[in-house]
C-alpha cells in the first residue's frame, strides 16, 4: 500500500492557490520525479490530475501553435507529402498552418488534451495488463499520463529554434512515463519501460492512436488484473 | 444428534461485472472512438495514397493495428463485413466498447460505471489468451496484406 504521504502541491491547490499549485507541481515533476510519483496518491477521481494535464497541455500545444504560425509566416507553407495536397485533408492541413488554425487549435487545444491522455493512458495500461504490471488500477496510470504533461510546458521554447530539442522533449516525457508507471503501480524499471517501450516500437503510429483506443478502452475497463 | 451441514466456503467468481462510483471510462472511450470516426469518414483518412506505418514502410509486413483505420471508416459506411475483414480485433474491440458505453448510459443516472473485476487464476489465463489473440489477428493481417 501507499503509505499516505504529505498533500501534494496540486491537491493542496484550494489552499496555496492553483498557479503556485501549478509552479510547484511541475517543478516536482520535471525535477524530482521519483519522489513526486511514490507519493502521489493513485485514487480519489480523474478530475484533479485532467484539470492540470490541460493546463499544462493547452498551454504547450498554444505554444508550438504560436510558432508554427510565425515559422510558416516566415519560410511559407510546408509542402505536404505526395497526394496529400488534395482533398479534404490537404485543405485541413493547409488550414491548421494558417492564422485561423491557429486560433482553432488555441481554442479546441484542452480537447486534444484530454483525447490525448486517455488514450495515452488506456495504450499504457494495455500493456501493463498484458505484462502483468498493472498492480493498481486504470486511475494510477492515468494520474502517470496527466502529471507527465508538464513537459509539453518545454514547448514554451522555441524548440525548432534547436536541433533534436523537440525528441529530447518526447524522450523526457517517456521516462517520465516509466519512472511514473514504476512508482505508481510499484513494478520493476524493467516492466515500465517495456510498457512505454512495446507500443512504440510493434505498432505504428497512424493506426496505434486508433486502434488502441478500443483497446486501451477495454484494458480500462478491467482496472487490474492479478 | 444431527448437525448442520457445514457451510462451503464462498469462492468469488473468477470474472465479475460490477458497478463502481469511478468515471464512466466506457462512454469516455467511446466519444473518442465516435469523435475519430467521424473524422476518418469525413476526412477520408483510410484512403490515404501514402502508407504512413513505418512498420510497413520498413518491413513491407503490416504492424499488429494496421487497417484499423480503414477498419473504422468501413464502421462509418455502416459496413460491418468490410471492417471485420480489414481488422478483426480492431472493429471487435469497437463492438465491446459500444455495448460498454451503453452499460455506462444505463449506470450514468445513480453516478455509477461499469467495471470488471478478474480473480488470480483467470489473470493469467487471460493474459496468454490476448497473447494468442494478437498473434491470430496479426498473423491474420498479414495473410490478408493489409
Amino acid at each position: 500500500m501507499h503509505p499516505p504521504g504529505p498533500p501534494q502541491a496540486w491537491d493542496d491547490r484550494n489552499r496555496i492557490g492553483l498557479a503556485t499549485a501549478f509552479v510547484e507541481t511541475t517543478r516536482q515533476v520535471l525535477t524530482a520525479p521519483t519522489a513526486f510519483f511514490r507519493s502521489m496518491p493513485v485514487t480519489g477521481g480523474v478530475g484533479s490530475p485532467l484539470l492540470y494535464a490541460v493546463i499544462a497541455g493547452w498551454i504547450g500545444l498554444a505554444a508550438a501553435a504560436f510558432y508554427q504560425a510565425i515559422w510558416v509566416s516566415i519560410v511559407g507553407p510546408a509542402a505536404l507529402p505526395f497526394g496529400l495536397d488534395s482533398g479534404e485533408l490537404g485543405f485541413v492541413l493547409k488550414w491548421m498552418e494558417s492564422w485561423a488554425g491557429l486560433i482553432a487549435q488555441v481554442v479546441f487545444g484542452g480537447v486534444s488534451v484530454v483525447i490525448t491522455v486517455f488514450v495515452g493512458s488506456g495504450i499504457l495500461h494495455l500493456m501493463l495488463l498484458l505484462l502483468g504490471g498493472a498492480r493498481r488500477g486504470f486511475e494510477a496510470t492515468f494520474r502517470v499520463v496527466c502529471f507527465s504533461q508538464a513537459t509539453t510546458l518545454l514547448m514554451l521554447i522555441p524548440l525548432f529554434l534547436i536541433p533534436f530539442c523537440g525528441l529530447a522533449v518526447v524522450a523526457w516525457c517517456l521516462a517520465l512515463y516509466v519512472i511514473g508507471l514504476a512508482q505508481a503501480h510499484q513494478i520493476g524499471y524493467g516492466k515500465s519501460l517495456a510498457a512505454v517501450l512495446l507500443p512504440l516500437v510493434a505498432l505504428c503510429c497512424c493506426c496505434v492512436g486508433l486502434a488502441l483506443t478500443f483497446a486501451g478502452a477495454i484494458a480500462s475497463l478491467v482496472g487490474q488484473m492479478p | 444428534m444431527s448437525s448442520a451441514p457445514a457451510a462451503k466456503p464462498r469462492t468469488a467468481p473468477p470474472l465479475r461485472l460490477v458497478s463502481h462510483a469511478g468515471p464512466p471510462l466506457g462512454l469516455i472511450f467511446a466519444s473518442i472512438g465516435g469523435l475519430v470516426a467521424i473524422a476518418v469518414g469525413v476526412l477520408h483518412l483510410d484512403r490515404l495514397p501514402i502508407a504512413l506505418c513505418y512498420v510497413k514502410v520498413l518491413t513491407g509486413l503490416p504492424c499488429p493495428s494496421c487497417g484499423s483505420t480503414r477498419a473504422l471508416g468501413r464502421l462509418f459506411a455502416l459496413d460491418v463485413a468490410g471492417a471485420f475483414a480489414m481488422n478483426p480485433l480492431a472493429t471487435f474491440g469497437a463492438f465491446v466498447l459500444a455495448a460498454w458505453a451503453v452499460a455506462d448510459l444505463a449506470l450514468l443516472p445513480w453516478r455509477r460505471a461499469l467495471g470488471v473485476e478478474v480473480g488470480p487464476p483467470l489473470g493469467s489465463a487471460l493474459r496468454a489468451a490476448a497473447v494468442v489473440v494478437l498473434l491470430a489477428n496479426w498473423a491474420y493481417l498479414v495473410a490478408a496484406g493489409r
